[in-house]
């Protein structure tokens, strides 16, 4: 009798425990994008919108900072920020996704949306834009680029963009105090350059003159493309594998390593390595070791971005007064032209999504579309009128005494960015960057000088591809890329004569090289004729 | 003891490879240390080896001024102790019936739970029951999911079997029913097994970030792990933000500050483990002879 009422009572315990569950209850309320406002905000009624995206250790996100009060003061919408850690950001929302638990705004890169995009978990959203968000309506007619962001012809994403600022790219950098110390001329193409490396290397045996970061990939990006041919590490650039787009052989992508003017780079980097010029480290430098060696004077050239060149003349200066690492015109290449390219001048990859179950959808696209109002931007990259910032004439002006308040900190500009909560590592659509300018001026200057070079070239997005394409291209890139990355460097390092580079070059060309090329003429040329 | 001490070359000899061994093992450690309250500049530049040179704490202090780290201490602190208190209140709870010979379904519980150690649903479905029972966003998301250890439980259950029948069954026949032997009898004779326990489910949810990383929203409910882990990392992710990441205003993460903040992390546990080690020498080994 016992044991059988042990047994009973086991039962319904297990039972009560599958039987838990919660269901939500589905309440209907009017919604608040239903009638237009007459409040003078944006929503009548009030609303929470729960946004998700990654922080940044320099920017840490509070939860009630000056812009969420603004925010809530001008629409009627409670901002929550979840800041999720950025180390962990990726793990984080593909949980997420894959259980459909979005909030109702979350940060997202393009190649989430072109997985998920037609999953639902998304709110497509051309129609309401054209229904309800004339701000970015009027962005997206004057940058055509966004149209390709789109997924089976419906967006998904608002991108994060750039209102006002310049941006960089990759360039030349040299010590040129010690080109003038030396009397060198500074170099104008490549094969001069290699001239003044050598000369250096003959001046300074220690040394090896010219350094790279990030691994041998990283370096043939930012060196292939105005070296004559082109080697893309990311979207922006033409692929993430080594597919390029060469606007000089006719406005189409070509997969560089199967190139012969790419046999040229590499021939040419083979004999900086052979002759101690390129850092025999090259492959395996980290950030920190390649800033190391360049503020240390161990090397004295590198090709990468252009900023670095402020901080790494600050840094030798504490032990050489005079030492100056300088961008140098974009040089010419063997065919004699001068090309480069820019960085993206949006953050392509920063994408907001709209969860598809949220409560309201025509009220989180409106409210979208604030932020990319003038009124929204201006609140999420100063602060509020008159209390952070002036505007006079369309001058804006950080107030100094916001900027007294957070000079003693290590960073200044980031601890301001983080205690009003403005800046583009906070909820900020439309950047503008004039708060960095105005307290970084000498950035300023090398902007001007690498935006008047005429050898930058803007880069272009990917066309935007069929779900079997991007199955084709998942498949292709991997075996192109195992066979790519094994061999390149023993061409590079010379442990491979670059009498076999024909037959590399044949192989990778046949494993999926040429293929990717077609796939993404293809869709670009079907994207451009419904364009 | 049978054997004598004696000191001769060969003694000598082993204690020296001992000697070397200990400290290949210890000098990491140390080293870490040291480069945690050194200069970061010489730090940079490769000059610091054996004892600190320059020495500031720069390092400690960047880490306490990030806003959110006492607080995600504390929160550790708390989700620690809570989860340690139900992983033992649990184990043990499932453990002593199991250990009964006269349990009546003793097969099929050890069954399931052995079940449970072979096979796991994945992270996806995980995450789909601990929403369903509404824990999201709560610290029991990182309590309840994992509140028994499987091979701990087995460990605690053949302890619980070497203690004599006799004891328990003279127990019943004074009056004692099962929950009062469990107390007053069983868990004062296990000691050793539980002081073990303590640790291992402490260091467990000392650890544990990924957890609370998917099931945790609000930054000030996030334990200490998250926060240090971004620290730590920040350095590698700048490529991804091109123009953000060549701001020279961001705050470069330098080679000392990353070990200050390894030290933070691990110096409670470094802290706590002496004190229990004195019940370690019978805990470990202790599952393993029966009767």
């Amino acid at each position: 009798m016992k044991k059988l009422m042990c047994a009973a009572l086991c039962c319904a315990i297990s039972m009560a425990a599958f039987a838990a569950g919660t269901k939500e209850a589905a309440g209907e309320t009017t919604k608040a994008s239903a009638a237009p406002s007459t409040s003078g905000k944006l929503f009548d009624k009030e609303i929470t919108l729960k946004v998700m995206r990654y922080e940044h250790p320099s920017q840490p996100i509070k939860v009630d900072s000056a812009v969420i009060r603004e925010i809530f003061n001008k629409t009627n919408v409670r901002l929550e920020i979840e800041a999720v850690p950025q180390a962990n950001y990726e793990d984080k929302k593909k949980i997420l996704i894959a259980t459909n638990n979005i909030p109702d705004i979350i940060l997202v890169n393009r190649q989430n949306l072109s997985d998920f995009g037609t999953s639902g978990i998304f709110l497509p959203l051309k129609e309401y834009i054209r229904k309800s968000a004339p701000n970015f309506s009027a962005i997206m007619a004057t940058e055509s680029e966004i149209k390709k962001l789109s997924v089976n012809n419906e967006l998904y994403g608002f991108p994060t963009m750039m209102r006002y600022g310049e941006v960089v790219g990759f360039g030349p950098v040299i010590r040129k105090d010690l080109l003038k110390k030396h009397n060198l001329a500074v170099p104008g193409s490549f094969t001069e350059l290699y001239t003044v490396l050598k000369k250096l290397k003959e001046l300074y045996p220690q040394s090896y003159p010219m350094t790279a970061r990030l691994g041998t990939k990283y370096m043939l990006s930012t060196l292939a493309y105005p070296m004559g041919s082109g080697f893309a590490l990311s979207q922006n650039m033409g692929s993430q594998f080594g597919l390029y787009f060469d606007k000089d052989a006719g406005n189409k992508y070509i997969y560089g390593p199967g190139t012969e003017e790419f046999k040229n780079v590499i021939t040419t980097l083979n004999m900086l390595f052979k002759e101690g010029i390129l850092d025999p480290d090259y492959a395996v430098n980290t950030a920190q070791q390649w800033s190391e060696k360049l503020t240390s004077g161990r090397s004295f050239f590198f090709y990468d971005n252009s900023s670095f060149s402020i901080s790494f003349t600050d840094n030798l200066r504490k032990a050489t007064p005079d030492a100056e690492l300088g961008v140098i015109p974009i040089m010419k290449n063997s065919q004699g032209i001068r090309r480069n390219f820019f960085y993206a001048m949006h953050w392509w990859d920063d994408l907001y999504a709209i969860s598809s179950k949220t409560k309201d959808p025509a009220a989180v696209v409106k409210f979208m579309d604030y932020m990319y109002s003038t009124e929204g931007a201006d609140i999420a990259n100063f602060g509020i009128l008159g209390e952070h910032y002036t505007k006079d004439n369309g001058e804006y002006k950080v107030l100094p005494s916001v900027i007294e308040k957070y000079a003693s900190a290590t960073s200044p500009l980031y601890a301001m960015y983080s205690d009003l909560g403005t800046g583009l590592l906070s909820f900020c659509p439309y950047e503008d960057e004039r708060p960095k300018y105005q307290q970084n001026p000498v950035n300023v200057s090398l902007m001007k000088a690498v935006n008047a070079d005429p050898g930058m070239v803007r880069p272009v997005l990917d066309p935007p591809f069929t779900n079997e394409e991007n199955a084709r291209i998942r498949e292709l890139r991997n075996k192109v890329e195992n066979t790519f990355n094994m061999e390149i460097d023993k061409f590079i390092m010379g442990a491979k004569p670059m009498s076999e580079y024909n037959a590399f070059a044949q192989k990778v060309r046949e494993q999926g090289g040429d293929e990717l090329a077609s796939i993404y003429n293809a869709a670009l040329e079907r994207f451009n004729k419904s364009n | 003891m049978p054997w004598k001490k004696r000191f001769n070359g060969w003694n000598a000899f082993i204690s020296f490879i001992l000697i070397l061994l200990g400290a290949a093992a210890i000098y990491p450690m140390i080293y870490i240390f040291v480069i945690s309250i050194s200069d970061g500049n010489l730090v940079m530049a490769g000059k610091v080896f054996l004892y600190p040179r320059g020495i500031n704490f720069k390092a400690y202090q960047i880490v306490f001024e990030s806003p959110d780290f006492l607080r995600s201490y504390a929160n550790t602190l708390l989700y620690t102790f809570t989860g340690t208190l139900i992983n033992l209140g649990a184990t043990i709870l499932y453990a002593y019936p199991l250990s009964r010979r006269d349990f009546y379904g003793r097969t099929f519980f050890t069954a399931m739970i052995a079940f449970t150690m072979f096979f796991s649903g994945g992270l996806i479905p995980s995450y789909l029951v601990v929403k369903q029972f509404g824990l999201i966003n709560t610290m029991w998301a990182l309590i309840f999911p994992v509140a028994i250890n499987t091979w701990y439980m087995i460990i605690m259950r053949t302890f619980f079997q070497s203690i004599p029948d006799t004891i328990q069954e003279s127990a019943h026949i004074d009056g004692a029913n099962d929950l009062v032997i469990l107390l007053k009898i069983i868990i004062p004779l296990s000691v050793p097994i539980i002081a073990t326990m303590i640790l291992f489910y402490a260091v467990y949810h000392w650890n544990s970030f990924f957890s609370a990383l998917i099931y945790l929203n609000e930054k000030k409910k996030y334990p200490v792990q998250i926060i240090l882990r971004n620290i730590v990392i920040a350095g590698e992710l700048e490529r991804n933000n091109n123009s953000v990441g060549a701001d020279t205003n961001f705050i470069t993460v330098a080679t000392n500050f990353k070990y200050a903040v390894i030290i933070i992390s691990t110096l409670p546990i470094l802290a706590v483990y002496p004190f229990i080690q004195k019940y370690f020498t019978k805990g470990v080994m202790v599952g393993a002879i029966k009767g």
